[in-house]
């Protein structure tokens, strides 16, 4: 900077040195810029190498993190359930000393609705099957069967009930479908 | 620079998978495409019900029962065999579909009247 002030004094006195020496400084720059080839390509060698480190550590983090996240989902999950554990173990050991069974299965019939509730907590729903049209993306046929009260392609009974998780089917519902009355049997209107 | 799709399209369930970066160095750069229902495998099964849709996967296979001469498995068997082949000759005792012969000699299914071949039909494509 200050050179270039200095330069710029002096124009008066002697135009054209100036002009001369303008260009060469210019020139001079210009040679600084040029990048000796062999150290740039060290440079970016080097660069490359600490980015291809800095992504493969990345790579390793973000695979434990997911891990890690799975894990932190799980115990959530277990979470939620372990209460419902106690209880049925309680249950347990009330039966053993119990005289009236239908205490008991009164008990047990609360266990299952806390368990209900912490499905219903988690967002877990079942899903309807008996009466409604067989739908192979929440039902899984096991067995057809004819049957006079029923049209083709209704759920006639439930072998295991399935859940759903918002969009995503937990496990579908093992279902018996109806194939329609067999021949000869008449459908009550 | 591109991605690699890998299929496998099996017999009895298919799969696919990317690899993200050129050069496979470990079995960490393969990573395997979860379907649309999160699983990691299909069920390399196609169903046509009566309702004219097309089903794949584990639907089809979930109404398989109710509907197993239009329900299409193990159709990796078919794929450019002749249906003279013993084998396939065997396969038509042990399929609930229907397996004919095509113009051209090859092992097709017949869904509802329909040909379909194993090889050319969207049902490949489909199944993968």
């Amino acid at each position: 900077m200050s050179e270039e002030t200095k330069t710029t004094g002096e124009t008066d006195k002697n135009p054209a040195g100036a002009e001369a020496q303008g260009v060469s400084a210019a020139e001079t720059k210009a040679d600084e810029q040029k990048p000796d080839p062999a150290a740039e390509a060290a440079r970016l060698r080097d660069q490359l190498l600490r980015t291809a480190a800095d992504f493969d550590n990345f790579r390793k983090r973000s695979r434990r993190e997911q891990d890690d996240a799975h894990r932190r989902g799980q115990q959530g999950v277990l979470k939620d359930l372990l209460p419902v554990f106690d209880n049925l173990e309680r249950a347990a050991q009330a039966a053993e000393t119990a005289s009236d069974a239908k205490a008991v299965a009164e008990g047990v019939r609360m266990v299952i609705k806390q368990f209900e509730g912490a499905l219903e907590k988690l967002g877990i729903k079942r899903i309807v099957a008996v009466g409604a049209p067989f739908d192979p993306a929440l039902h899984e046929a096991i067995q057809h069967l004819e049957s006079a009260d029923q049209p083709a392609g209704v759920v006639l009974f439930e072998v295991q009930p399935g859940y759903a998780w918002g969009d995503q089917l937990l496990r579908a519902a093992m279902v018996v479908v109806s194939k329609g009355p067999a021949k000869g049997d008449v459908l009550p209107s | 620079m591109g991605k690699v799709i890998g299929i496998d399209l099996g017999t009895t369930n298919s799969c696919v998978a990317v690899v993200e970066r050129p050069g496979v160095l470990s079995a960490n750069d393969v990573k395997v495409i979860p379907n649309a229902e999160g699983a990691r495998t299909t069920p390399s099964v196609v169903g046509f019900p009566p309702s004219g849709e097309r089903l794949v996967g584990q639907v089809a296979r979930r109404q398989a029962v109710t509907n197993p001469q239009q329900t299409v498995y193990a159709v990796k068997r078919l794929m450019g065999r002749k249906f003279d082949a013993t084998d396939i000759q065997k396969q038509i005792q042990l399929a609930a579909y229907e397996i004919v012969q095509a113009d051209n000699g090859d092992a097709w299914v017949n869904i509802r009247g329909e040909l379909r071949s194993p090889r050319r039909s969207r049902r490949s494509s489909s199944l993968t």
